[in-house]
């Protein structure tokens, strides 16, 4: 190939390589973004999309912020940059909370089922780590 | 109003106000006339519930957002209090440590900040009467001392807690606090919800489930939707009061005036109303605030019962306070996890709060809306800054009987939810704005009560102090 001819694809590649990502991350939607976060966060645990999918779904509904676009921004770029989740923490961890993991004493090998939203004036005591679920006689120093 | 003139008025109805009244109540004739002006209107726990749940009220617009009600200089400082019957009770979180002695003694034991004008000891009574009054639950064994147990039985421990108390003693104690142990008053229990500005299952004490019949005793009137700007001042007495309702111009005359509103409103009113002291509205602040999360390697941290399971002392009180801040911890039970394998759980949470000192650059002026404060915030001290960086140095031996994998350091919070200072107390006019009974240096009929009275800013939670201190101006006072 001539320098010339190589300079020009190249240049293209590197244009397209350069688009693409713009393109998609501009198109694709903030809720399917969602579904990605959380399913790679967790990805070593065992949860069906589709679960993922019916919480972000009710997520949305108590937190109208899907048109927001800051909201959608933020998702969308630390979906496709693979940023640590921290920043989207209210939905992510949110999403765990939600389900039957921490009721099944964070085992693994059990599959992640939503349950509904954790929202503590729906479901007063409900934090997964108190004396309610862990009783003084089996925590030892 | 029923009366054109009243023995007492009370401006506010939180608090310092509530504490007031329970004392002056006790002590007055059955004859007195006693009027509470309070700018916002009850806005019932359950309703607030209701609006938490995501259902319509129509409570939810009555009071005024906190932040529409002043004016901030500083974007990078937030104040957070709320407006209405019951002021801050219906967002505080509940925390009630007290003071430890030293706290009141700065300039004696380190050589900074001011000693306050009272002490420990004046204080003790009436620090056992208010737990009394909030039900306070607690331990048998604090770094303070104590002279009767506290009414309710300590909260539970999470095993990093249990391991801390083993290690450090009266040092590191099941939190003191407001959120119900046992149920009492028609409270529920505290399960740990860590939503407490609206608990759930009515575990904090507020002053609406208080059942300390003040606002219903016959004595007291209250009017609602009150917004008081200033007070007449004539020949070193209050007067009258000056305020607003329902858009008329209204003033009502007091033998007796006390300010109960938030610092910034008390020192507003008194600027707005000719108080020339110079200390008025100068050094107002508030302690600060950062959560450290600690990774552990193979131990969980499961099993409190509240929002904060403990308080630890050991980086708070010593000689180090003559260089930089003490700081008090306290051990988060939020539902915090780790997305990690194995390991969801193998992590505490504990937010250290840094004592501060009022410093004049950090003050409370007027605005051309006389019922608007400005409040100028340059920043916190460099004694609070260098005890941040102390506490960095510190924490992993602190921290060494742990399993410790990792501490991680969050950024400061904006708030503390604590509005200290701007009429502080001192023995003269020369130093502050009150005396040790928050009776005002010139104006022997004015009483300016809560925590805008505070000297030096101890890192633990106001609350509890500045009920103590209303009950303890209204029982030498009257």
């Amino acid at each position: 190939m001539k320098r010339r001819n190589f300079l020009k694809f190249a240049s293209i590649g590197a244009a397209a390589l350069a688009v693409l990502p713009g393109f998609s991350l501009y198109y694709a939607s903030s809720r399917d973004c969602a579904v990605d976060l959380i399913l790679d966060e967790y990805k070593f645990l065992k949860i069906g999309r589709e679960e993922v999918v019916k919480y972000v779904d009710d997520f949305y509904k108590l937190h109208p912020v899907e048109e927001s676009t800051p909201w959608q921004m933020k998702i969308k770029i630390h979906h496709y940059f693979n940023i640590a989740t921290v920043r989207s923490e209210m939905l992510v961890k949110g999403f765990l909370l939600s389900t039957n993991f921490f009721m099944n004493k964070m085992d693994e090998t059990k599959p992640v089922e939503y349950i509904s939203l954790y929202n503590p004036y729906k479901q007063p005591c409900a934090n997964p780590f108190s004396f309610m679920y862990y009783p003084q006689q089996n925590i030892s120093s | 109003m029923k009366y054109t003139s009243y023995d007492l008025i009370v401006i506010g109805s939180g608090f310092a106000s509530t504490f007031f009244l329970k004392k002056y109540l006790s002590k007055a004739p059955s004859t007195a006339k006693i009027l509470v002006l309070e700018r916002g209107h009850l806005y019932p726990h359950a309703e607030r519930v209701k609006e938490k749940r995501g259902e319509a009220t129509a409570f939810a617009s009555l009071n005024p957002l906190a932040i529409d009600t002043f004016e901030n200089t500083n974007d990078s400082k937030d104040w957070h209090f709320s407006i209405g019957f019951g002021g801050g009770s219906n967002c505080w979180f509940g925390c009630t440590p007290r003071f430890l002695p030293s706290d009141f003694k700065m300039k004696t034991l380190y050589g900074v900040g001011n000693d306050w004008p009272v002490s420990y000891d004046d204080l003790d009574p009436y620090y056992t009467e208010v737990e009394d009054l909030m039900s306070i639950s607690g331990p048998a064994d604090t770094p303070f001392r104590r002279t009767k147990p506290y009414p309710q039985p300590p909260h539970l421990f999470t095993a990093v807690d249990k391991k801390l108390k083993k290690e450090y003693g009266n040092k590191y104690i099941s939190q003191p606090t407001a959120r119900s142990r046992v149920a009492v008053n028609g409270r529920g229990v505290c399960c740990a919800s860590t939503v407490c500005n609206v608990c759930p299952v009515n575990a904090k004490f507020t002053i609406e489930n208080s059942n300390l019949n003040v606002y219903e005793d016959p004595r007291v009137e209250i009017e609602y939707g009150a917004a008081v700007y200033s007070l007449e001042l004539v020949q070193n007495m209050a007067r009258k009061v000056n305020f607003v309702k329902d858009n008329k111009e209204l003033q009502i005359g007091g033998e007796v005036i006390a300010l109960g509103t938030n610092p910034f409103f008390n020192a507003n009113i008194l600027l707005n109303s000719g108080d020339t002291n110079p200390h008025t509205g100068k050094g107002v602040g508030e302690q600060l605030g950062m959560q450290v999360h600690v990774y552990l390697d193979d131990m969980q941290s499961v099993g409190g019962s509240t929002w904060v399971n403990a308080n630890g002392y050991m980086l708070y009180d010593g000689d180090h306070r003559k260089d930089y801040a003490a700081c008090l911890m306290e051990s988060s039970n939020e539902p915090f996890f780790r997305p990690e394998s194995g390991k969801w759980r193998n992590m505490a949470s504990f937010r250290m709060v840094f004592e501060d000192l009022p410093d004049p650059d950090n003050y409370i002026s007027t605005t051309g809306d006389r019922l608007k404060p400005k409040v100028h915030f340059k920043g916190h001290s460099e004694y609070t800054l260098k005890g941040v960086e102390a506490m960095k140095k510190s924490l992993p031996k602190v921290l060494s009987c742990l399993p410790v994998e990792k501490i991680i350091y969050k950024d400061a919070y904006p708030s503390e939810a604590h509005i200290l200072g701007a009429t502080r107390m001192s023995n003269s006019a020369a130093g502050g704005v009150v005396d040790k009974l928050l009776i005002h240096h010139q104006y022997r009929n004015l009483f300016v009560l809560g925590s805008g009275s505070f000297t030096t800013f101890s890192p633990a939670n106001p609350t509890l102090t500045l009920s103590a201190l209303s009950m303890y101006s209204a029982d030498h006072a009257f």
